[in-house]
């Protein structure tokens, strides 16, 4: 429908008796309100320059839910036009669109802006001109909320003609327009019109709205795939694909695409410049990061254990190496199918969901805690099992090397080691078999160092022979796993209330209380009653809904308190809205991606970013901060660590405008984070 | 740990079964019984044999207005149902929104437009608009004899709410008539409709 997509040209007097007019005495805007909505011919500048392209805009301020429409106005309705005549000389562009809004109207969907809008196009001057230049408009707009409403209306618009460049009232909504404004995609496309229409775009977009120029193809309402750079969309069934020109709204911007028709589009392209990771490099990389993983402070109190059972089973060590992998390795593949499984029901989630579940964290501390009250020497495993069963315990310490393995996953996936963060997301574009191959080469890596000194144990032989030293170090271990019991409380106190972490507590007493009587008494009448009674009490401490009302996909609640400390003011809640406007206007935006159960996170933030001399350094530099706090699951906030290419925290960004954002190692320090902003 | 229900929901997912094809052309008509604005049920298959159009209507859209103040949809519908063609416009519009017209308000409306279709057809639950995809007000739809959907989309390919640029378009509807008259393949067996949206049940 190519006469929608021309200004026609009717009636703009560059009026040369202006000229003989005083050039200040500029009329006052004339606006036009209609119930539904107010409209005005407004100006980027509050002159014009002869000689050049001026911008100018038609300005629409919708009653609450009322809309205009786009230049493919969706499933009903009609775009908007303004229609402009020039005198010789004076050059109008056709309206330069921003980028709509999908607009559900009951199963139909619009493309339309809704509360105030400006729609740019240029107005080139001739360079003779002088004096005062009337303007004026004829604008015709069907605005819709339940029923459709056409108007139109006869703006009018003075402006002195000088060499001043001097913003006028409506910059703002001119920079929120050119924000939407598409530009022309800096990477290839392809379209292949299959069954279903197949756009090839990049990986990391993130959230993802198409528009299409072309009205006659595309189902509107249709639910819109975006898979690794695969955009799916739906046909409508007697439609007649032509092209796919159009606009991409994405996370990373918004594009014009113009893609090129093939037959069927290729394999996915798994990523794009800066995410590029070859298959081999990410399973390297994940590798390393495995390695590193045991280092962390997360997985410290577990690596501490291992080291004592190490020098327990001086037997079979080799078989007992691989069992402690063959635990890692399955449950972080184990783990990361159900995370795979959940994505693909649209489930928005990353690597380290496990612990955004308070229940996953409550069986964590119990667990930890038996553990610290294990090696405090409190209790042996073979006071509460049937002698046969605590015998076959005994005769199968392969079993308790499984389980080493799967507590060092559970304890391991919440830090995200350096190497890892680029890893995963990678891992995430990519076919299942593929992502699972990653995972388990992560698994490989945190599994090594332990099987390394299990096939060669001349390493362990430098260690101290067995004696009573033993027992002593076991002691002092149990320490570092109380203090992990008291920073899952507290994660369980962030993710629900202070009621459950009193009543996670007495559950710990509760246990506490039962290995110390059982251990007195061996009555199995006194034991069975202890035990049910813990069990009990753990039943009565599970969090639930009702104790978490936040904790699962309660997007509306998820502003509430922060994942430390008290923010210092200079931080504020991450908001995708605020963040693009910001950026838009020109300024420098850090996000500090975190949760409270990623200990790594915590580091960063109590060493380097709430340092004096960091957040002076952030004044210093007009640096706006934003905190995005994953500490509970946040559909808005995966999507954004998705966008940036990667699936954990942290993740440090540093959006800048004009710029691609540019992404900080997960280690920080005050010198990085200098460097980074040197430039501003 | 995680919700029992997310991953019965995540396996059910898995399997869950496409939908129906959407209406295409050349596909059956949907059989349908509607109340028309008399009170009287009107079946869709009780005119096979016969051409059928099917209007999507709505009085209040300025759309639809733009074609019965103009006299186009008066002049299209008179001439075709003295040719045996059966014409049935369907409001789907839902009851209590403001565009809602019931059958007496339906019948004053088309007499003062004095309009000639056979049927003014009620569709409340939006149930009939839903299965043929009706997006829009007008959004025409033209059965053949067999009971098969040989035309849809909109009326004309001026997409506008002026009544002046109807003698410069290209009306869909009687092209198509034209062509199935003459015997020849409908050229343009689907268009894009335009208009204001159906307004559906949310």
């Amino acid at each position: 429908m190519s006469w929608r997509h021309l200004l026609r040209v009717i009636c703009l007097f560059a009026s040369l008796a202006g000229a003989l007019t005083q050039a200040q005495a500029t009329a006052p805007p004339l606006t036009v309100t209609t119930p539904h909505l107010t409209a005005e011919l407004v100006s980027l500048h509050t002159s014009l320059h002869a000689g050049s392209s001026n911008t100018l805009g038609l300005r629409l301020k919708h009653q609450p839910h009322w809309h205009t429409y786009w230049r493919n106005p969706g499933d009903a309705g009609q775009a908007t036009e303004i229609k402009l005549s020039s005198p010789k000389g004076y050059v109008i562009s056709d309206i330069i669109w921003p980028a709509p809004k999908r607009i559900p109207v009951g199963p139909l969907m619009s493309f339309a802006y809704e509360n105030e809008v400006v729609l740019p196009f240029t107005l080139t001057v001739p360079a003779h001109a002088s004096g005062t230049i009337d303007l004026e408009a004829k604008a015709a707009w069907l605005v819709c909320k339940d029923i459709c409403v056409p108007e139109e209306a006869t703006l009018t618009l003075s402006l002195p003609v000088n060499t001043q460049r001097i913003s006028g009232p409506y910059l703002t909504l001119f920079n929120e327009a050119a924000a939407r404004t598409p530009k022309a995609a800096d990477f290839p496309t392809q379209v292949a019109n299959e069954s279903t229409v197949h756009i090839r775009l990049k990986p990391g977009l993130g959230d993802v709205s198409y528009f299409p120029y072309s009205e006659s193809w595309m189902e509107p309402a249709a639910k819109q795939e975006f898979r690794g750079d695969r955009l799916s969309l739906k046909k409508i069934a007697s439609g007649k694909f032509d092209h796919a020109d159009g606009v991409v709204v994405s996370d990373a911007g918004v594009f014009e695409i113009k893609p090129q028709l093939v037959t069927t589009l290729g394999p996915q392209t798994p990523a794009a410049e800066k995410f590029d990771l070859g298959f081999v490099s990410a399973l390297l990389l994940a590798f390393l990061g495995g390695m590193v993983l045991n280092l962390m402070p997360c997985v410290f109190p577990v690596l501490s254990i291992k080291i004592l059972s190490l020098v327990q089973h001086q037997n079979n060590l080799k078989i007992h190496g691989l069992i402690y992998t063959l635990g890692v390795v399955l449950s972080f593949v184990g783990l990361a199918g159900l995370m795979l499984i959940l994505r693909a029901t649209g489930e928005q989630i990353g690597w380290g969901f496990q612990l955004q579940n308070p229940e996953v964290v409550f069986v964590l501390s119990l667990l930890f805690f038996l553990i610290a009250l294990n090696l405090f020497g409190l209790f042996e495993l073979g006071n509460f099992l049937p002698s046969s069963l605590a015998n076959a315990e005994h005769a199968h310490p392969a079993l308790d090397a499984f389980f080493t393995g799967v507590l060092a996953v559970l304890a391991a996936s919440p830090c995200t080691a350096p190497f890892m963060g680029a890893a995963l997301g990678y891992a995430l574009s990519l076919s299942a078999p593929a992502a699972l191959l990653i995972f388990a080469s992560l698994g490989l890596g945190l599994a090594f160092p332990y099987l390394l000194l299990c096939y060669y144990p001349a390493l362990l032989k430098r260690l101290p022979k067995p004696g009573a030293w033993m027992n002593t170090l076991k002691q002092a271990l149990a320490v570092p796993m109380l203090i992990t019991v008291v920073w899952l409380l507290w994660v369980i106190g962030l993710q629900t209330s202070h009621e459950q972490v009193a009543k996670v507590l007495l559950t710990l007493i509760a246990v506490f209380a039962t290995l110390f009587f059982v251990h007195q008494r061996s009555g199995l009448k006194t034991k069975i009653l202890l035990l049910l009674a813990s069990a009990a009490t753990m039943l009565w401490a599970w969090p639930t809904a009702s104790t978490a009302p936040t904790a699962l996909t309660s997007p509306t609640s998820l502003t509430s308190p922060s994942s430390s400390t008290p923010n210092s003011s200079a931080w504020q809640n991450f908001d995708p809205q605020r963040l693009a406007k910001e950026v838009a206007e020109g300024k420098t935006v850090f996000v500090d991606f975190t949760a409270a159960w990623c200990v790594s996170c915590q580091v960063n933030k109590q060493t380097v970013l709430n340092a004096v001399s960091t957040q002076q350094l952030f004044v210093d530099k007009k640096v706006l901060l934003m905190r995005a706090d994953w500490t509970r699951r946040d559909p808005v906030i995966s999507k954004a660590i998705e966008s940036l290419g990667r699936n954990g925290v942290p993740v440090y960004a540093l959006y800048r405008p004009g710029q691609p954002v540019a992404l900080l190692p997960e280690v920080l320090t005050f010198g990085i984070l200098e460097n980074a902003l040197k430039d501003l | 740990m995680l919700k029992p229900l997310t991953l019965l929901l995540a396996v059910l997912s898995l399997t869950a079964m496409p939908r129906a094809h959407a209406l295409s052309v050349g596909a059956n008509a949907p059989d349908f019984v509607l109340t028309d604005s008399h009170g009287k049920a009107v079946k869709l298959s009780d005119f096979k044999g016969k051409q059928v159009v099917l209007e999507w209507f709505n009085p209040n859209c300025p759309f639809v207005r733009k074609h019965y103040n103009s006299k186009n949809m008066q002049g299209l519908q008179s001439t075709y149902t003295k040719n045996g063609v059966v014409w049935l416009s369907i409001s789907s519009t839902v009851p209590g929104h403001e565009d809602f017209y019931d059958g007496k308000a339906l019948n004053a409306k088309t007499s003062e437009w004095n309009a000639a279709a056979n049927h003014y057809l009620l569709d409340p639950d939006g149930k009939v608009g839903r299965n043929y995809e009706a997006k829009t007000t007008p959004h025409l739809f033209i059965i053949n004899e067999a009971g098969q959907v040989v035309y849809m989309g909109g009326i004309d390919d001026k997409r506008s709410s002026n009544p002046a640029d109807i003698p410069n378009s290209k009306n869909f509807v009687k092209a198509a008539f034209d062509d199935l008259k003459a015997g020849r393949a409908i050229a343009s067996a689907s268009t894009t409709p335009y208009g204001c949206s159906v307004k559906y049940t949310k």
